[in-house]
């Protein structure tokens, strides 16, 4: 016998409205322009030492297990999932000479390590996180390393991993390989048995290899800034390699750590570089809109004393920033090419009270959104003006906006990162970027 | 107690590291069967991981689909809901899991226990799960009110000392007098006499605690039982105190409150040695002042609050006002400063709930006995309200005891319908002539009181059960009234699967290539790939969509290929001593469900030869090479089967697969006639019967 639970419950976390991001569905209006510039880094998969990981595992079966090399992705998963728990714990490791903390899973395996012995193992028991499989580095990393030309399908079916033939090229040369060759024994151990112990001061020099900013050490560095930093699209997808490498020297240009992405877009639309600025002023253009749309709706979402009507939002609207200030900054800026953006601009700008209609066909739009979601919409307008707020909101920011127009003349109230966050942490990681002082 | 998760996640966390789990029996009073197949029955299964938003049961469907695990619902039959309403008998219900219902009709109180009751195996340990609630399997029981719960696991070794297993057998047996078909009590029921345990008393385990199951057994009510079997006189000693949290408090003052009143004794201090939650509703008092009056007689009683602000909801009214919770947790919490007794389920602070009447309600609670850890002194749950309380402070209509309703003119009938032989059989238990309806359709037949009716039924009839497994029940003394009862079914594995989780073909070719775990794992990866990944995604995902270039005819072969291999890997071993392997060669061979051999040719047969109302999405070609290789794949897998299993089912088998073979035979023929000569289309034919087949003679010859 165990000795028995006992608990009260707590409200199932279903069961109450979801905070669910994004309630009027911009997600892929900004993911499409985004895309076109940062094709393959997202907010999972923001980590140089996240493709290392999969490019180490990959290199070391062809050098070490070639069977599996070639094995269907099934087989090959249950060798990654230890391998990736060793990378886990030799990067968090205080035993050894130096640590790049900072990945999924690293809550959990601070008491894995005792008396200087580890063990991995596929079973679950060992995972980092409940799913390692889908929210590791397998689960994220994949889709981003096959497309950035890291990895490519093998022939098994169903198909494996392997090394895409670049990758194969620079790893034969590399100080990875050396490494692997080192760790022969104890890795293959790692890539065939379900459980492996091991011994953690055998692993400093992998962790240095994590911890080391390749950008400066010649082809193996050039290849990480390739094909993470600058990587192809797919074709008719996004900017040539050119416009990339630009866009990669403009960032270098005037980034500095702490900056704010909305910063950094604003100085990269008075770059010089005329693709690079192109962007980011068609950046800046959809955030514009984007950022007002989403300011209307939470004033809607607010709750007044008097009770909630269009009208009242109206007013709050107008004595707390939506006035002639902001809206002639935003109208200076070029149009976003979304053809619905378009129209919410043109309506925002169509007069001098016109929050209400723009208010309108936005809740229509969310109502749309929530419905597909099969969903409550957050709120709604009924045809006596009334507002229904099921889903209050706390807090509008810029609470200032003599401040925020300070920080940002445009006037854009900056949401969405276009995957600018993502790709900084990349470029930092690698050298590119200089990191920043808290890591 | 941790109150920090809902009972979904906590049910979850607990069962994950426990294996598989092999059976499983859920009791309850209200019965939600949406909310239980979506919200509910997952929690049980949680390294399925979760479906997708909008079919969070989808894992769990599948899995049920492939292994026959024994699910049993048990409800009061007068207590069918839907959200928070009992549904009418003009609502249909449909079930998509594969799951038996047993709805039990008492002549007087209610069918009222919370149970969970799980045979679980990790391979090499069998346990069984005891769980005593006061959630109903709705959506505020499992959702939103303030319950609470206790779990218990023990581990069935032969000859165990287990006075609290030696319970649970009881009140097996006792439950299968209402479900008489449940496939999932009848194995934990072996379980249990295979362990042959023996009562411990109320030894204290391990020097910690001691564990019971209280339902009227020996026709004790709860004070009886507690006084006799838990609390002897040798321990009453002390500074005993009483908590008691109950949304439902009778007039009639229960037994167990008038012993325990003069037992504990009165209290030094201004605190009552028993105290009482008061159950609210905002700011008035959801009681009938007559309780308040009637609980005036015994001295050493004070009504209470909860300390903190567990009651909170995160839900908010129409006007932005917070909500509080529904307390609904029956717990009764006896402590001095050392020593507690819970006893946590479903019985209310009623003489029904404590079954101080012969016709009492059936309940459920968990007893604990258990030591506090040294230097731990165990506090006070509740705070006392040193006001008097008023009839003022009372609600003029407070809500509806869920006890008081238990005499009810409901007729009594028991359904069955077997799934293998299509037999429904109806039994009257009442007294009364009740006339009975399946579907919208007319008047199925008439029973008097005590009688029976028992029939083949033919297709439009079982169509009828298979979308939605009830009948509607009218008595003609009850003025027009009419019930709905959930049908008990027999032999679900024969049951097809809901059309509502319906596969096409190719979805079950794909399904057909992979193992159960990896289907599930893929589509739950699916599922939990972040949102601008999956939305900007322009391309398939390779990892999960299967990026290579589909070849129906190769993906054909090696779905069946696989489907050989595997059910020959299972059949080498003993598939006598291996439940599992026993169930899931039953459940792929001769059952009807979602990954049968007879659902994979029916889908077939309908993409190549559909009728009028769709277009054929299967070639000729494609849809004979099809049934002819898993005609082939039987024909090997046949002779291993051992002679004592299932030999008229794969003879039966073998001729379904045979016709349609025979079918899409013809198809092709006519096909090709239509462009070459009779003759050249059979030596086509014959010429891909002789290269495509995969018997072991054929493999011989080449």
């Amino acid at each position: 016998m165990n000795v028995p639970l006992v608990f009260f419950t707590a409200e199932d976390p279903r069961e109450i409205p979801r905070g669910s991001r994004d309630p009027l569905r911009f997600l892929p209006v900004w993911a499409a322009i985004g895309r076109r510039m940062v094709p393959y880094l997202t907010t999972v998969t923001p980590s140089y030492r996240g493709f290392l990981t999969r490019f180490l595992f990959h290199g070391g079966l062809e050098e070490l297990v070639p069977a599996l090399a070639d094995a269907p992705r099934e087989a090959q998963w249950e060798a990654f999932c230890r391998f990736e728990q060793l990378c886990a714990i030799v990067r968090s490791s205080d035993e050894l000479s130096v640590q790049t903390r900072n990945f999924p899973g690293i809550s959990g395996i601070s008491t894995r390590i005792k008396k200087a012995k580890f063990s991995v193992g596929s079973e679950t028991s060992y995972w980092l996180v409940m799913s390692q499989k889908n929210t590791g580095f397998w689960g994220y990393y994949h889709q981003a390393s096959m497309g950035s030309g890291i990895l490519k399908n093998n022939n098994s079916v169903p198909s494996g991993y392997q090394l895409s033939d670049a990758s194969k090229r620079i790893f034969d040369e590399s100080p990875a390989r050396v490494l692997i060759n080192k760790y022969a024994g104890t890795l293959r151990a790692v890539f065939t048995k379900k459980v492996v112990e091991l011994s953690i001061s055998e692993f400093d020099e992998l962790a240095q290899l994590f911890a080391e900013k390749p950008y400066f050490q010649g082809t193996w560095g050039e290849f990480w800034y390739q094909q993470i930093l600058i990587a192809d699209s797919e074709i008719g997808t996004g900017y040539s390699r050119e416009i990339k490498e630009s866009f990669a020297e403009a960032i270098a240009a005037v980034y500095r750590p702490g900056l704010s992405q909305g910063e950094i877009w604003e100085r990269l639309t008075e770059s010089n570089i005329d693709a690079v600025r192109d962007h980011a002023i068609n950046v800046q253009a959809n955030e514009a809109v984007i950022g007002l749309c989403e300011w209307v709706f939470d004033v809607c979402r607010l709750r007044h004393e008097q009770g909630e009507t269009l009208d009242k939002a109206g007013e709050w609207a107008k004595d707390h920033g939506f006035n002639s200030d902001w809206l002639s900054r935003l109208a200076n800026l070029s149009e976003p090419p979304d053809e619905q953006l378009r129209e919410y601009r043109e309506l925002a700008l169509s007069g001098e009270n016109t929050f209400q209609p723009l208010a309108i066909e936005l809740l229509k739009r969310h109502k749309v959104v929530m419905s597909s979601r099969k969903s409550a919409p957050w709120v709604e307008v009924l045809d006596s003006g009334q507002l229904n707020v099921r889903e209050p909101v706390a807090e509008i920011l810029p609470k200032d906006f003599k401040k925020h127009f300070q920080r940002y003349p445009s006037g854009v109230r900056w949401r969405y990162d276009y995957f600018m966050n993502a790709w900084t942490s990349a470029a930092s990681e690698i050298g590119f970027l200089p990191e920043a002082e808290n890591g | 107690m941790d109150r920090s998760l809902s009972l979904y996640q906590q049910v979850s966390q607990y069962f994950q590291p426990l294996g598989n789990v092999e059976a499983l029996v859920l009791t309850t009073f209200g019965l939600d069967v949406h909310y239980l197949e979506r919200s509910i029955l997952p929690a049980f299964f949680p390294n399925l991981g979760d479906g997708p938003a909008d079919e969070p049961h989808r894992p769990l469907f599948e899995y049920l689909e492939d292994e026959q695990i024994p699910v049993s619902v048990v409800y009061d039959a007068n207590q069918l809901v839907r959200g928070e309403t009992v549904i009418s008998s003009q609502m249909s219900v449909t079930k998509e899991l594969r799951w038996q219902a047993h709805p039990v009709v008492r002549a007087s109180g209610c069918f009222h226990p919370k149970l969970i009751l799980a045979l679980v195996s990790d391979g090499e340990q069998q346990n069984l799960v005891l769980g005593c609630a006061s959630a109903n399997l709705t959506q505020p029981g499992w959702g939103r009110n303030f319950e609470a719960c206790a779990l218990e696991t023990i581990a069935l070794k032969r000859g165990i000392e287990s006075s609290l297993l030696v319970d649970i057998g009881q009140w097996v047996e006792s439950c299968q007098s209402y479900s008489r078909g449940s496939a999932a009590l009848e194995m934990i029921k072996d379980a249990i006499s295979n362990a042959n345990p023996h009562g411990s008393g109320t030894r204290v385990h391990d020097g910690k605690y001691c564990a019971r199951l209280w339902f009227g057994q020996g026709g004790l009510g709860l004070g009886e039982w507690l006084k006799r079997k838990i609390i002897p006189e040798d321990i009453r000693s002390g500074d005993w105190r009483l908590e008691i949290l109950s949304p439902y408090i009778s007039h009639e003052i229960p037994n167990m409150l008038s012993w325990v009143n003069k037992w504990i004794g009165t209290s030094q201090s201004d605190v009552p040695k028993i105290l009482f939650y008061c159950p609210r509703d905002g700011e008035l008092i959801d009681l009938d002042h007559a309780v308040l009056k009637a609980y005036e007689s015994l001295e050493n009683v004070g009504w209470a609050e909860l300390v903190g602000e567990s009651l909170k909801s995160r839900l908010k009214d129409e006007h932005g006002n917070t909500l509080n919770r529904f307390l609904h947790a029956k717990v009764y919490r006896f402590y001095t400063e050392e020593t507690e007794i819970l006893v946590i389920g479903s019985a209310n602070a009623t003489i029904q709930g404590h079954r101080d009447r012969l016709r009492g309600n059936e309940e459920a609670c968990l007893v604990l006995r258990r030591k506090q850890v040294q230097g731990i002194t165990l506090k006070p749950w509740l705070k006392y309200i040193e006001r008097e309380l008023t009839a003022d402070d009372c609600k003029l209509t407070p809500s509806a005891d869920e006890d008081s309703g238990s005499e009810h003119l409901m007729a009594n009938i028991q359904a069955q319908f077997d799934w293998s032989t299509r037999v429904l059989t109806l039994a009257n238990l009442g007294g009364t002539e009740v006339l009975v309806y399946l579907g919208s359709g007319s008047e199925l037949c008439c029973i008097a009181g005590g009688g029976s009716w028992k029939e083949e039924l033919d297709s439009q009839l079982v169509g009828s059960l298979f979308r939605s497994p009830a009948v509607r029940v009218a008595n003609n003394d009850s003025g027009g009234q009419a019930w709905i009862y959930l049908v008990e079914e027999l032999n679900l594995h024969e049951k097809p699967p809901a059309p509502s989780m319906e596969r096409n073909v190719d979805d079950l070719i794909r399904d057909w290539q992979v193992g159960t775990d990896q289907r599930i794992a893929e589509r739950v990866a699916r599922e939990s790939m972040p949102d601008d990944l999956r939305a900007s995604s322009l391309h398939a995902s390779p990892e999960l969509d299967e990026g290579a270039v589909q070849d129906r005819v190769n993906d054909l072969f090696l779905a069946i290929y696989r489907f050989r291999r595997e059910i020959e890997a299972k059949l080498s071993s003993d598939i006598n001593d291996n439940r599992f392997a026993r169930n899931q060669v039953q459940s792929r061979l001769f059952g009807r469900g979602g990954m049968s051999v007879r659902y994979f040719v029916e889908k077939v047969l309908a993409s190549t030869l559909p009728d009028n109302s769709s277009e054929a999405s299967m070639s000729p070609v494609e849809g004979y090479l099809a049934v002819l290789t898993i005609n082939d794949a039987l024909l090997e897998i046949a002779p291993a089967i051992p002679p004592t299993e299932f030999p008229e089912q794969m003879d039966g088998l073998l001729a379904v697969v045979g016709q349609s073979q025979a079918r899409l035979r013809n198809s092709v023929f006519e096909v090709l006639a239509q462009e070459n000569s009779a003759d050249e289309a059979e030596r086509l034919v014959c010429w891909v019967e002789e290269n495509f087949r995969y018997t072991r003679a054929t493999k011989e010859a080449s």
